[in-house]
């Protein structure tokens, strides 16, 4: 499949998004997406300009975010939670660019700064932890 | 756990920061922050740690073992005023309180990232080499990088080296050095002379090979620094004396002209004379060599000097919270 080149503007909607769906406020989510755009051009690449959506968002919420990672939702050893929460912005991160914006692994291990194979690891883990987010939130 | 010893000084806290954005919040913060009125203890505000210890505490409970677990000791703690005259005081600050957490380090097979520095440099007679064979043909100009050069000779001397590393910081500016008083970087004065005459003061040159202002340095960006510690860490192979710079010397003209920029104003630079005290002592030159820092496998671009002091002056020395700040909550919370 083909993928449309999409110029910073295109992107504005997609980012949006993902500032939201990090963020959960409105607020928030505009800073965040000021922020971003402050040294984007016409030429900066979609890649790019979401490594510094990234950037942004850790500068200010380090990883902070929220996303329920409880050994009792997945049944997964308490080492691996360890290191899925201290990860627990970047992993909600991954798994929103997987699903929401289409990105390869290759493309999300960029944005991120993780190998591949650590991407993989935190989409399979990310996917199962934030559907039971989500559950979690819809049956409070 | 990590330990960061001066980590509510400038690139201590800024560490804390960085390990912050990484979701690592088991460290230990060690310093003294002094008096309220320098609001040091603002570095720490917005930031995430287990828990904060005394620095003249610190060396008994590491020798007692009262801290468990401690895979890394970062130490940034030290008496960084060029200017001070309390040899003495210099001596067992920066030199003794080292050896101690360095002979910790090796006894325990502890990571040990510390602050050295680029005054071990001296006038720069010897060149900006951070090889280490060149160590003792350093002299420094004042007795605070001969504390630092002292350190580096003595865990040359011992080994340490073999394992730790040493960073020769260069012309660091950014968040979180409020408290430095008349060590603050010329960034921060020049925002403020801005901000108060609409002009910034700098020296005349008194050499005929040098225009007013163009006396260069390599200038850093905090955030750069952080970033090579935090590779650092996780490359324990990594070891010896490295050179913080960026390997680009820019002139005190360009970073005015940055911060005038960065606040939307054409620059407006007045040349004053030197003391005559200093004459004598001022570095017309220095730059980092990056060669070692780059073949032991540090590959991340650094911050140019128009960006980073963009990013200082607007998102931080104008904003209403200027300290480094990842600890805000979300509206989830």
């Amino acid at each position: 499949m083909t993928r449309i080149k999409k110029t910073p503007l295109d992107l504005l909607d997609d980012i949006y998004s993902l500032a939201y769906w990090m963020t959960g406020s409105e607020d928030t989510s505009r800073d965040l997406v000021n922020r971003t755009y402050l040294y984007a051009n016409t030429k900066t690449r979609e890649t790019d300009l979401l490594k510094t959506f990234r950037e942004c968002y850790v500068d200010q919420f380090g990883q902070y975010t929220d996303f329920c990672i409880s050994e009792k939702t997945c049944h997964t050893p308490l080492k691996l939670i360890e290191s899925l929460r201290q990860w627990a912005a970047d992993i909600k991160f991954s798994v929103l660019l997987s699903e929401i914006s289409g990105l390869k692994h290759r493309q999300i291990s960029e944005i991120v700064g993780k190998p591949v194979d650590t991407v993989r690891l935190w989409l399979f883990w990310g996917r199962k932890l934030l559907v039971n987010d989500i559950q979690l939130k819809a049956s409070a | 756990m990590v330990i960061i010893t001066g980590g509510a000084g400038f690139i201590g806290s800024a560490m804390l920061w960085e390990l912050n954005r990484n979701g690592e919040e088991n460290i230990i913060i060690v310093d003294d922050l002094g008096s309220t009125t320098t609001g040091q203890w603002r570095n720490l505000s917005g930031l995430r740690f287990a828990d904060f210890i005394a620095k003249n505490l610190f060396p008994d409970l590491l020798e007692r073992g009262a801290l468990e677990g401690i895979s890394a000791i970062i130490h940034m703690g030290a008496n960084s005023s060029t200017t001070e005259t309390d040899a003495d005081h210099l001596l067992s600050n920066n030199f003794g309180y080292s050896k101690k957490i360095a002979a910790y380090c090796m006894a325990h097979d502890a990571r040990l990232i510390y602050a050295s520095s680029a005054a071990t440099y001296g006038d720069g007679q010897n060149g900006y080499s951070d090889n280490i064979d060149g160590v003792d043909t350093l002299r420094p100009l004042n007795m605070y990088g001969y504390s630092k050069q002292l350190f580096d000779r003595w865990a040359l001397k011992h080994g340490v080296l073999d394992k730790a590393s040493g960073l020769k910081f260069f012309n660091v500016y950014g968040p979180n050095e409020y408290h430095k008083d008349d060590m603050t970087s010329v960034v921060f004065k020049a925002f403020h002379q801005i901000g108060e005459k609409g002009t910034v003061q700098l020296f005349q040159s008194h050499r005929p090979d040098y225009l007013d202002g163009e006396q260069l340095r390599d200038f850093i960006y905090v955030r750069d620094c952080t970033s090579i510690m935090a590779w650092m860490l996780e490359k324990p192979e990594v070891s010896g004396l490295f050179n913080v710079g960026t390997g680009t010397a820019r002139s005190f003209k360009d970073l005015a002209t940055a911060t005038f920029s960065a606040l939307g104003r054409q620059p407006e630079i007045n040349y004053i004379p030197m003391p005559e005290t200093l004459r004598d002592k001022y570095q017309y030159y220095t730059c980092a060599e990056m060669a070692k820092l780059h073949s032991a496998g540090y590959n991340k671009t650094f911050t140019s000097l128009e960006k980073g002091v963009k990013e200082y002056v607007q998102h931080y020395l104008a904003a209403s919270n200027p300290y480094l700040d990842n600890g805000k909550k979300t509206s989830h919370a």
